[in-house]
């Protein structure tokens, strides 16, 4: 009973066969990297994994160009794949490595714009836009000095303005949302910095995915 | 060091290519047309003669042990009782030989493949594409394959009886849900669109349910969902519900998952009247905005009209699945002429003066109410089967007067194999 | 049919970032696995550990009806007991309230070397879902077997885990009211990847994040929405856990 199913599932029969294959290509390199920093010399300094007992909350404020890299079957007449976007992420950090925090940030999606679009109900001049505005939880850690790495997970709005046939519309629909980061902050002073950070973002409930390129303003408003 | 940051970087461009999930079911297809091409197109007469009942000679571990054949206009349905099996094939003679070659699939999973036929000329072709009585049996020899490859697995249907005289006059409803079934079955065009009315019957229907809203300008459209969705659509940049836009920017930046338009009821309807030989159409009436049974009555009363017109028998019953319906029905001017089918209680059955009382299946066969509501002269259909166990029961112990399913082919099955 | 790229991409992303992490992480000094959850490390006897987690999946685009306009995320509060001879008995609740997976198990815990761990072990759910919609209950219950081999590697910071865990159906039943309307038993329903990346966040509260990567018939959480076509589905899953 359990053993055809077993040989249906391990036959290349279908793409869920590849997204194994994704997923064991996956663990053997995470495999490869346990053995690639096995292989490093060993740093033994014990000062290296002292704990900073200090915590501090930082708010870090962000934006720039947003270019959409989903799939899209059919390609709109008019597509427009570059906006903007900014962020706003509140982050804690406490005595180890990791760091958690929230994030509320607005981004262009991407816009169908066309003037003159001949259809079956007449000539119109279109503009429809799809905007999110996703909030996260957000970790981080540091693997180098002033570099951090984000990765994180919550929802998002997806908000369509839309102008046709002389009719607007300005609706949304909530989606699942995921995120990841990496960032570059050169410090000014005991709290301010400045830097750039390059983030992907992943909203599930119509597979929109962007990825961002951004300037950033980060401010410790707390230490404790 | 650097060989193994390559090796990890190979992998990892590995885990950027596709991650797809669900896998399309195209529907296989001979090379420029088969052998069909070379034959001469079957009559009324020679298809009649091909329906009936099966035993399977070869074949039955995949398709059971006794198939229905039924013509759907061109096409010849087989309704088999393993996996919700059928197929679908086109007929054509040459040389006293009938040549059928279509498609078969498990409607419950992706499994399908070509299937290519004949009925030998001494095995009962004579008589299919003749005028001479049947000597001998009448067999169907053929293979069928996998996919789009090559059919090479033999499968042979020896006729067994003609199809029980009294369950093709006794006006039982075959109702495919959203017009054909569910997108998620991977079935050939998308569920509430023209291009499924116009194939269902090949699947076994004899009515449609299909469901109704109301865009931003009051234009009754099909579409089952609340919102715009992956699961119904194609990526687009329209979001949120239907109900927030025109009907021009649907038809012209939405597009359903199989690459139709969402249509409007007046082109479903027309397609019903125009391209089918359904008998039954179940609006399903979903109203997150007040004023649809206002907008579709009048819609379904021109295309009944065109219908008669044609010499065509056509039912359209508006749907009232709960008490916010009814109470706009009960509100729309001489309701009671107005042909209905309420999945309430009896005594709002009877307020509405509904055709047809539609219970939902998990209530049970009820016979006796059934019964008393056949007495008033009306009838009673049931939603919404899938399972072929209960299928079969219903159909063998229940007085139903159709059933609602998304799967036709199962329910046909039952029903023309008593 | 759309082809899209779902949160595999997710995964591979989030795979970079690990190694990012895991490389900050490297060859310090061992302390960060006492504190973790998922880590095959054997725990005293006697000794609980336990942890609150929550997790988002993404819905397949096969299904049936429309998902909620708002969706939960599944909530998990899992415990771990210490045992003699490096035995663990671990029990785990999910739940999305419509939906409930009551698991218990043990494994047993093996080290090669100082930061090199496995385990192996077994665990045994009951899985439970009720709501009524379309003017009936709707309730299904189940019993699914999770054969489970987890490999750790302790980078001192932070530690790493890989889970294999298979999926065996003994027997799943949905009702509709009273009337059983399927029972499905005794098949295999694939199987879950997943990955945890555990260390400290504050004091001794340790936080573990995984992406699972599910490849299954049968999707307990989504159990309303789910297709009927018999095919194996690939659902990832983010989660986050905190230490309690």
């Amino acid at each position: 009973m359990v053993f055809s199913p077993t040989i249906q599932w391990l036959l290349p029969t279908n793409t869920t066969y590849n997204n194994m294959k994704r997923t064991i290509a996956l663990l053997a390199a995470i495999g490869l990297s346990l053995v690639s920093v096995y292989a490093q010399p060993s740093d033994s300094s014990p000062a290296s994994a002292t704990s900073d007992t200090l915590y501090s909350l930082t708010a870090y404020v962000s934006g720039g160009y947003v270019h959409n890299v989903s799939e899209f079957t059919i390609s709109p007449a008019g597509l427009s794949k570059s906006g903007l976007g900014g962020a706003l992420r509140i982050m804690w950090k406490p005595e180890h490595l990791l760091r958690m925090g929230v994030e509320i940030a607005r981004t262009h999606v991407y816009t169908v714009k066309q003037e003159g679009l001949q259809t079956a109900f007449g000539k119109t001049d279109v503009n429809i836009t799809l905007n999110a505005t996703p909030w996260l939880l957000v970790f981080s850690m540091s693997p180098l000095d002033n570099v951090d790495v984000y990765v994180g997970g919550g929802g998002a709005f997806e908000t369509t303005s839309s102008e046709a046939f002389g009719s607007t519309a300005s609706t949304g629909s909530l989606s699942g949302a995921a995120m990841a980061a990496v960032s570059y902050m050169r410090p000014l002073s005991d709290k301010w910095s400045l830097g750039g950070e390059a983030k992907w973002l992943y909203m599930d409930k119509y597979d929109d995915m962007v990825v961002s390129v951004q300037v950033m303003v980060s401010f410790k408003f707390l230490e404790y | 060091m650097k060989k193994l940051i390559f090796a990890q970087s190979l992998l990892l461009a590995l885990l950027f290519s596709s991650c797809t999930n669900p896998a399309d079911v195209p529907i296989p297809g001979f090379p420029q047309g088969g052998f069909l091409s070379q034959t001469y197109p079957l009559s009324a007469q020679s298809k009649a003669k091909l329906e009936g009942v099966y035993l399977l000679e070869s074949g039955a571990d995949m398709f059971g042990d006794r198939v229905v054949m039924k013509w759907a206009g061109d096409y010849l349905s087989v309704f088999t009782g393993k996996s919700v099996g059928y197929f679908v094939l086109k007929g054509g003679l040459l040389d006293s030989v009938v040549f059928l070659e279509g498609y078969w699939r498990y409607q419950n999973s992706t499994e399908t493949g070509l299937a290519q036929m004949i009925v030998p000329r001494d095995e009962g072709g004579r008589y299919v594409v003749g005028d001479t009585a049947r000597t001998g049996t009448l067999r169907i020899r053929g293979n069928f394959g996998s996919g789009n490859g090559v059919p090479d697995q033999p499968v042979v249907f020896r006729y067994e009886r003609p199809i029980t005289p009294s369950l093709l006059t006794k006006k039982f409803q075959i109702i495919a849900h959203r017009a054909g079934g569910r997108t998620s079955d991977h079935i050939p065009a998308s569920e509430n669109t023209v291009e499924l009315i116009k194939i269902t019957e090949r699947f076994g229907s004899t009515g449609i349910e299909i469901d109704v809203r109301l865009t931003k300008d009051k234009v009754p459209v099909l579409y089952h969902d609340g919102g715009l969705n992956l699961r119904l659509t194609q990526k687009g940049p329209m979001v949120g519900p239907v109900e927030d836009y025109t009907l021009a920017e649907l038809k012209s930046f939405v597009w359903l998952i199989n690459g139709e338009r969402i249509p409007t009821l007046e082109e479903a309807l027309d397609a019903v009247v125009t391209q089918t030989n359904l008998k039954f159409v179940w609006l399903d009436t979903k109203t997150e905005q007040s004023g649809v049974i206002t907008a579709y009555v009048p819609i379904a009363q021109k295309a009944l009209q065109k219908a008669a017109s044609m010499g065509r028998e056509l039912e359209i019953c508006a749907g009232i699945p709960t008490q916010e319906v009814l109470d706009e029905f009960l509100a729309y001017p001489n309701y009671q002429s107005v042909p209905s089918l309420c999945e309430l209680t009896p005594e709002n059955v009877r307020t509405v003066n509904a055709r047809v009382w539609g219970p939902r299946w998990t209530m049970g066969t009820q016979n006796d109410q059934v019964r008393a509501f056949q007495a008033e002269g009306r009838r009673a259909f049931t939603w919404t089967m899938d399972d072929p166990r209960f299928i079969e029961q219903y159909i063998r112990e229940g007085a139903f007067d159709g059933i609602l399913t998304n799967y036709p082919m199962a329910v046909a099955y039952q029903y023309y194999i008593q | 049919m759309v082809h899209s790229k779902p949160l595999c991409k997710a995964g591979a992303v989030l795979s970079i970032c690990s190694m990012l992490i895991v490389h900050s992480a490297a060859a310090q000094t061992l302390g960060t696995t006492p504190g973790t959850l998922h880590y095959p490390l054997s725990i005293t006897p006697k000794q609980f550990k336990t942890e609150f987690a929550v997790s988002f999946s993404r819905i397949p685009e096969d299904v049936v009806e429309e998902a909620a306009s708002i969706r939960w995320p599944l909530f998990t509060l899992e415990a771990h007991y210490g045992l003699p001879e490096n035995f663990i008995l671990n029990g785990r609740i999910n739940t999305l309230i419509i939906t409930n997976h009551l698991l218990l198990g043990g494994k047993w815990v093996y080290s090669p070397h100082e930061r090199l761990h496995l385990s192996v072990g077994y665990d045994l759910a009951y899985w439970f879902g009720k709501l009524k919609q379309f003017g009936f209950n709707n309730t299904a219950h189940g019993w699914i077997n999770y054969p489970n081999l987890t490999v750790g590697y302790d980078f001192g910071k932070v530690a790493l885990s890989v889970k294999a865990e298979a999926n065996i159906v003994t027997a799943v039943t949905s009702y509709a009211d009273d009337i059983e309307v399927s029972t499905n038993k005794n098949f295999f329903n694939g199987g879950s990847f997943t990955f945890y990346i555990e260390q400290p966040l504050w004091k001794n509260t340790t936080v573990s994040l995984a992406y699972r990567a599910n490849f299954l018939k049968f999707y307990y959480p989504e159990w309303l929405l789910f297709p009927t076509i018999n095919q194996f589905y690939f659902i990832p899953e983010l989660e986050v856990g905190f230490r309690l």
